[in-house]
């Protein structure tokens, strides 16, 4: 079990690693590079050499991403581009937070609905319940998160003035009151991302039903609910265990979008918005954030796995 | 055989994105209105007999926008899934035919794309890239060879011990015949499977990636795009943020009804 | 005797396509306290859907009538609940397939135990010693071990112990077991039956034991039901009805026994093995983790002349099938000597009738495949051949449009064979051509293999578990345990009169069938 935890845990630096080498090497080879990108296209030469020099971009490759990497576990991702004298780190300590917290709303919101009704689906399974829950998920699945959310801008910001579009206000001023507004674009990841797990979790119980140790379960006197609850569900954890790592995923995938939507300052919107500008640094530190996170979200997940599972454990020492 | 039931699923599926078709290809050579021209008489009007869709906030026709616009992007997500399943199919089957270390390699690499969800993937390389239908293709259709090479590989892998391929080895078929003729044919239903998901899932980074404005790129109609236009409006002229997400809505529906009935025994 | 079980006029159907499906039809029979009643019947016989249903855990699709009585009470009026209180309680259920029919993420004790934790108000630790014991009597002397482990932490005699000791834990008065042996190697089926048997001497409990093995039934059962098409067709003593049948039907499925007639050996060589060792290495990625390896097939020589059957006898694990491997070049890493005569190498029949034909392609298409691979380039030749080759292997024209899976598991093996005959090969190697196969079928196939032996003197080897086949078909064979052959010889002189200890434990196992026969 440890043996199998480090194996992973070195798979998992290596992977950042690379990673990071990749997205390094990739915005290293970007027509324009940083230094005319601070200077404009209208630079002589000359001060583009002196500014090249000054930043270190003359070294050979392997060097500044050595020094980069360096520097990036101290928490150093070197200067905005476009905010000359902010530092990047600056720049996502205002916005981690707000996505973070976006992010969690959103999953407790999604787990909150879609888990009993899951139940409820496979309780009643065809039956009219288990009908209705399965064609609304259909439909919901459909809806892209920045419609759904411009749709619930709509409904609860114009129509109903429940919440006032665009005026975010930030967690450190008054933390519920930013909760109270990230409520909406949560509902928007949640809904659609919900509707997935309904349909997910739905299939794998249904799927564990059909196997044979249900009859062994049945033969024995169980009654319906203890079949489901003490022999199938943890059967069906399992997949779900690897669904919900790429599920929470995405909801952090969705929140860049639906962060302009609502316009939420998040990581989703600097992303974007230094995407336009041709903000390198930022760029890169915002990729290997995200890149850590679901790294280590699948990294818990191995883990998880593990003790669910008692077959695996062992057989990979 | 005689079937239980209709395949309703199929039927519906197949009839939503048979009409969106039909009018994005009938885009191509007729619309009401064109898709540019401003008419400053008639801006953000709601849907009356002349616009059923009403008109923009610069008095274009939004019918006929979102006619091209599902059109470019039946387009985009075809394109890059065509490009996704071409080549995942052939790593799919070539690795999980001969596994060895080439097939680790590539599983090593196909699994940590996996793990991240696509959109997020599709904003790092358009930021190397830069915006544009173009580069959204390329790196749509990068992104989608993962998927494919998954699904194959495992139904190789799947069909590799079974004793019908044994049985072909030991006559002396060719391992290229073994792979294309006897076991792909095995494997049509979960690639069949894996187009609609992964068309989809183009679908939904094309109109994304455009409302963020690094998609398709202005004056061409973008479902995205006109989301993100409409929501400057969404006071004055709601209908205009209604009908371009609805059409997306409804693709996305039909390809996933498709899937349904595709699993359908 | 006074009935435990009365079963009268039982159906289950199923509703398919519009139109009703019937899987037992009307069927009556009782079950007296303290006897063991067997049925016995081929797949599609209805055997264990009348199993299910009494037990109450058939499909849920399933439309079932008539009259279940068990203990007087009529089991078909009772809701889910009152039959819940019946089921692990008065009624107990063994199942096929112990590795599926366990729960994979529970520990064994837990599932061992969950009868009495249902049925009775007993303390924990109380259920947990009854559960240890329970173990103990099944023969799993590491109970405490065992009661904390999963079930893939066990072999599947283990398992089968353990699903043992789950329906018997709270004593039933009727234990219904569901082809319990099936799955198992001889010598392990051997000793589960033991145990059933013993089990039901001591506690007094009644069996209802279904299988489609007659040689298992007769070994067990007082009374048989033989079964075919839902329906039952002779009831009576096992050896009333194995000894004087009177349906058709079941003398030819007792009579079932196919003898090779003739020799038609020739001297020439169509197979040499010598000094053939196989062994597996442990692949390992990283240097340095267990590279061991593990010896599958050490030092086996033989030969095999044109035109004869050379048996090969083993368990499960024995190395039969990798032997099978190596010499048809599916398993290219051997030391030794492999030489076989002819241009076209050995072509393979595999046991499992569903997996050897491509499930994605038409029987036509499939048979077509290996004249394309000897390079008949005409299609109109081809097609002729194909027609050929069916009627060859005793089908019409007609299945050449089919797919493999409009067939039964007999007409997909006479495919197997005629997939392996369109190659002109001179030697087939059959592994386990009739073991997946129901008893009447068996015989038409192994009729087939000594009909194409006879004429076209093809050289089988043929590799199997079952001494008796062995005895009745073969001209030679060898024993085979762990990689090793024991003994090799006359096929009747292997049986009658085995030098090799290994082999005389196969044979008792056989025999047992016998020697039970006889107390009785």
């Amino acid at each position: 079990m440890m043996k199998y935890i480090t194996r992973k845990f070195v798979t998992l630096i290596i992977t950042l690693l690379l990673i990071s080498a990749m997205t390094f090497g990739a915005f290293s080879v970007i027509p324009g590079d940083a230094s005319v990108s601070r200077l404009g296209t209208e630079a002589t030469q000359e001060q583009i050499e002196a500014l090249r020099e000054e930043m270190g971009l003359n070294r050979p490759i392997t060097e500044r991403y050595a020094s980069w990497v360096f520097d990036a576990i101290h928490g150093d991702f070197g200067e905005s581009l476009r905010y000359s004298g902010i530092t990047v780190q600056e720049l996502l300590e205002d916005r981690l937070p707000v996505t973070v917290l976006l992010a969690v709303i959103a999953l407790i919101m999604m787990f909150a609905f879609s888990v009993p009704l899951a139940l409820l689906s496979v309780r009643f399974r065809n039956r009219w319940q288990d009908t209705v829950i399965s064609q609304l998920v259909q439909v919901v699945m459909a809806i892209p998160s920045f419609f759904l959310g411009i749709l619930l801008t709509y409904l609860f910001g114009i129509a109903l003035h429940m919440f006032q579009p665009g005026k975010f206000i930030s967690p450190s001023e008054d933390f519920w009151a930013s909760v109270r507004y990230l409520i909406f674009p949560a509902m928007a990841i949640a809904l659609p991302k919900g509707a997935m797990v309904i349909r997910f979790i739905r299939n794998a119980v249904l799927g564990e039903m059909k196997k044979e140790y249900v009859r062994t379960a049945r033969s024995k006197g169980n009654g319906k609910d203890r079949i489901l609850y003490v022999h199938v569900l943890r059967n069906a954890l399992i997949p779900v265990i690897t669904f919900g790592a790429m599920i929470a995923a995405q909801v952090l995938a969705g929140s860049i979008i639906v962060e302009q939507v609502f316009s939420v300052p998040g990581v989703g919107r600097l992303l974007v918005s230094s995407i336009s500008a041709r903000d390198y640094p930022v760029v890169q530190a915002i990729v290997i954030y995200i890149t850590a996170i679901v790294v280590i979200m699948n990294f818990a997940v191995d883990v998880l796995y593990q003790i669910a599972d008692p077959r695996v454990k062992g057989d990979q020492g | 055989m005689m079937r239980r039931k209709k395949n309703w699923n199929l039927i519906i599926g197949l009839s939503i994105t048979g009409v969106i078709l039909a009018a994005a290809i009938l885009a191509q050579f007729w619309t009401p209105y064109s898709t540019t021209e401003m008419d400053s008489s008639a801006v953000n009007l709601a849907p009356c007999l002349l616009h059923p869709m009403g008109t923009d906030n610069f008095g274009r026709d939004v019918l006929s926008r979102v006619m091209n616009g599902s059109g470019i992007t039946f387009l985009t997500a075809f394109t890059s899934v065509a490009i996704g399943a071409f080549f995942g199919i052939i790593l799919g089957a070539v690795t999980g035919y001969y596994g060895g270390l080439f097939d680790e390699v590539v599983m090593g690499v196909v699994n940590m794309i996996l793990a991240f969800p696509s959109i997020l993937l599709a904003l790092i390389f358009i930021s190397f890239l830069g915006a544009g239908t173009g580069n959204l293709i390329a790196a749509l259709g990068i992104l989608y060879i993962p998927p494919f090479v998954r699904i194959v590989r495992s139904e190789v892998i799947r069909c590799r011990d079974l004793d019908f391929v044994r049985s072909a080895k030991v006559m002396g078929v060719k391992p290229v015949r073994i792979i294309f003729s006897h076991i792909l044919p095995n494997a049509v239903i979960s690639i069949l499977s894996t187009l609609t998901v992964t068309f989809n899932n183009a679908v939904l980074s094309e109109a994304g990636m455009s409302y963020l404005g690094l998609g398709v790129q202005p004056p061409i109609p973008s479902l995205g795009r006109m989301l993100s236009e409409a929501q400057s409006y969404l006071s004055i002229n709601p209908w205009y943020g209604l009908f371009p997400g609805v059409v997306i809505i409804l693709i996305i529906l039909g390809f996933a009804l498709i899937n349904e009935g595709l699993q359908y025994k | 005797m006074e009935a435990l079980l009365e079963v009268q006029n039982l159906s289950v159907t199923f509703a398919e396509g519009g139109h009703q499906k019937t899987a037992v039809d009307h069927i009556s029979f009782t079950v007296k306290k303290g006897e063991i009643l067997g049925v016995v019947g081929e797949s599609g016989s209805g055997k264990s859907m009348t199993a299910l249903t009494v037990m109450g855990i058939q499909p849920e699709d399933a439309k079932v009538s008539g009259r279940i009585l068990f203990q007087g009470k009529e089991l078909l009026s009772l809701s889910e609940e009152e039959r819940n209180q019946i089921r692990g309680n008065g009624l107990g259920m063994v199942f096929q397939e112990p590795m599926t029919s366990l729960n994979p993420v529970l520990k064994v004790g837990m599932q061992v135990a969950e009868s009495l934790k249902l049925h009775t108000n007993l303390p924990s630790d109380e259920i947990r010693e009854r559960t240890l014991e329970t173990l103990r009597r099944v023969g799993l002397s590491d109970a405490e071990g065992i009661y904390d482990k999963y079930p893939h932490e066990l072999s599947g005699g283990m398992r089968q112990r353990a699903m043992l000791a789950m329906a018997m834990i709270h004593t039933p008065s009727l234990l219904i077991a569901d082809e319990p042996t099936t799955a198992l190697d001889v010598l392990v089926q051997a000793q589960i039956l033991e145990l059933i048997r013993t089990l039901h001497q001591e506690r007094q409990i009644s069996v209802l034991f279904i299988s489609h093995d007659l040689k298992v039934i007769r070994q067990v059962c007082d009374r048989v039901l033989v079964m075919r098409g839902g329906r039952i067709l002779e009831e009576g003593t096992v050896k009333k009805v194995f000894e004087t049948p009177e349906h058709a039907y079941t003398k030819k499925l007792v009579g079932a026994s196919v003898e090779r007639t003739g020799d038609f050996r020739t001297e020439k060589t169509v197979l040499s093995v010598r000094n053939l060792n196989v062994h597996y290495k442990n692949r390992a990625l990283l240097p340095g983790r267990n590279q061991g390896k593990k010896q599958v097939l050490s030092d086996v020589s033989f030969d095999v002349r044109e035109g004869e059957i050379f048996g090969i006898v083993g368990e499960s694990g024995c190395g039969k099938s990798t032997l099978a491997r190596t010499i048809t070049g599916l398993h290219k890493e051997y030391e030794g000597q492999i030489v076989t005569g002819g241009e076209t190498g050995p072509q393979m029949v595999f046991q499992d009738p569903f997996g050897s034909l491509n499930p994605a392609r038409t029987i036509g298409w499939i048979l077509e495949e290996p004249l394309k691979v000897r390079g008949i380039r005409s299609r109109a030749e081809r097609k002729q051949m194909v027609t050929e080759m069916l009627q060859d292997i005793g089908l019409d024209a007609s299945f050449a449009k089919r797919y493999p899976r409009e067939l039964s598991g007999g007409q997909r093996q006479r495919i197997s064979i005629g997939l392996a005959l369109s190659m002109n090969a001179r030697l087939l190697i059959a592994d386990e051509p009739v073991s997946a196969l129901d008893i009447t079928i068996q015989a038409q196939i192994l009729e087939l293999l000594l009909k194409i032996n006879r004429e076209k003197k093809t050289a089988i080897l043929f590799i199997t578990h079952d001494l008796s086949l062995v005895r009745r078909i073969c001209h030679r064979a060898a024993v085979l345990y762990e990689g090793k052959i024991l003994e090799i010889g006359d096929g009747r002189e292997i049986c009658d009169h085995p030098k090799a200890e290994y082999t005389r434990q196969l044979l008792a196992a056989a025999l047992d069938e016998n020697r039970m026969a006889e107390m009785k």
